[in-house]
């Protein structure tokens, strides 16, 4: 399969795309040491939990960042797969993409879980296997919708009216900003649905517009964390 | 009905009612502000003196507790996480 086949969006955003995605990396394993630390301190589980939703979601970028690596470095990518038998560049773009989508989606299933209050493991083992099916999915069905769509349905039904019940209870700027974020979060991936449905130059610039969207909900995402530690 | 408060919750509130006592408070006066059995208290006290947030002082008129400026910190910090967790609702 030829590189950035996969992926349907347009080239000249892949540099930017990278910035993007090293934002949210950096912003995501942020949350995740303040609130393992909380819960270090305080020895709350869901703490934990929250720290493991934000690190699987900083694993998520992180392979992202690999599979733009392969791309834009595929010389050098070809020479170090060509080390080892078996190994082509591009198993290392799919094998980073499957990884970022379900690192991505374990992170919304684990704040999923929270916000609903879910005890039950065996419902939380079902979320991550369509997690995973999810992820497989990109490479056997050469589609990202799947995980567009689970990630939607996940932030718009579990996630964002949690936030917004928080809000309507919390009634502060720290907590507005969350709400706020997750409501950007769950646009953006409404937007990258529409990718596959258009397949022109509008639709994939789309792609681009979903990016900025997610990027503006991490920045909010930071914006709070800015406001916490100046208090 | 009240929620249950968590181990940090409690040395929280341990700690501000030391500190708005001036920084020094009896062992009973600590017990009712704090609102702790006399066993939870020595347990919770033994700990804040090992980690060095609290003193204990001997005075003429009995035991004294000081919080320590180690203390100090644990109370700003506890604020922040507090600020944070809660803009997350967990």
């Amino acid at each position: 399969m030829p590189i950035n086949e996969l992926l349907l969006r347009p080239e000249w955003f892949v540099g930017a795309e990278s910035v993007f995605e090293t934002i949210s990396l950096i912003i995501t394993l942020v949350i995740s040491i303040y609130a393992y630390r909380a819960y270090k301190l305080s020895s709350n589980r869901r703490y934990r939990y929250l720290a493991v939703a934000f690190l699987s979601m900083s694993a998520g970028f992180f392979f992202k960042l690999v599979s733009n690596a392969v791309v834009g470095f595929l010389v050098m990518f070809t020479e170090i797969a060509k080390s080892i038998p078996i190994l082509k560049a591009s198993h290392i773009y799919t094998g980073s993409l499957i990884l970022f989508v379900f690192f991505i989606l374990g992170g919304y299933v684990v704040l999923s879980s929270l916000a609903s209050d879910v005890k039950n493991k065996r419902i939380i083992i079902l979320f991550l296997l369509i997690a995973m099916l999810c992820a497989v999915l990109v490479r056997e069905a050469r589609s990202f919708t799947f995980f567009y769509f689970f990630s939607f349905v996940m932030l718009a039904v579990y996630i964002v009216p949690y936030m917004y019940d928080n809000y309507k209870k919390q009634k502060s700027a720290n907590s507005y900003l969350v709400f706020l974020s997750f409501i950007l979060l769950a646009v953006s991936n409404l937007t990258f649905i529409f990718i596959n449905t258009t397949l022109s130059s509008t639709g994939l610039n789309l792609y681009a517009v979903g990016n900025s969207v997610s990027l503006a909900g991490y920045v909010l995402l930071l914006i709070n964390m800015v406001l916490v530690m100046k208090k | 009905m009240s929620e249950r408060r968590d181990k940090f919750r409690i040395i929280y509130d341990m700690l501000c009612s030391i500190k708005d006592k001036g920084g020094r408070i009896k062992p009973t006066h600590l017990m009712y502000k704090a609102n702790l059995s006399h066993s939870k208290m020595q347990i919770y006290l033994k700990e804040l003196t090992v980690k060095s947030m609290v003193e204990e002082e001997e005075t003429k008129d009995g035991k004294r507790y000081k919080i320590t400026d180690e203390g100090i910190k644990l109370i700003n910090e506890y604020k922040k996480i507090k600020e944070f967790t809660d803009s997350f609702g967990f």
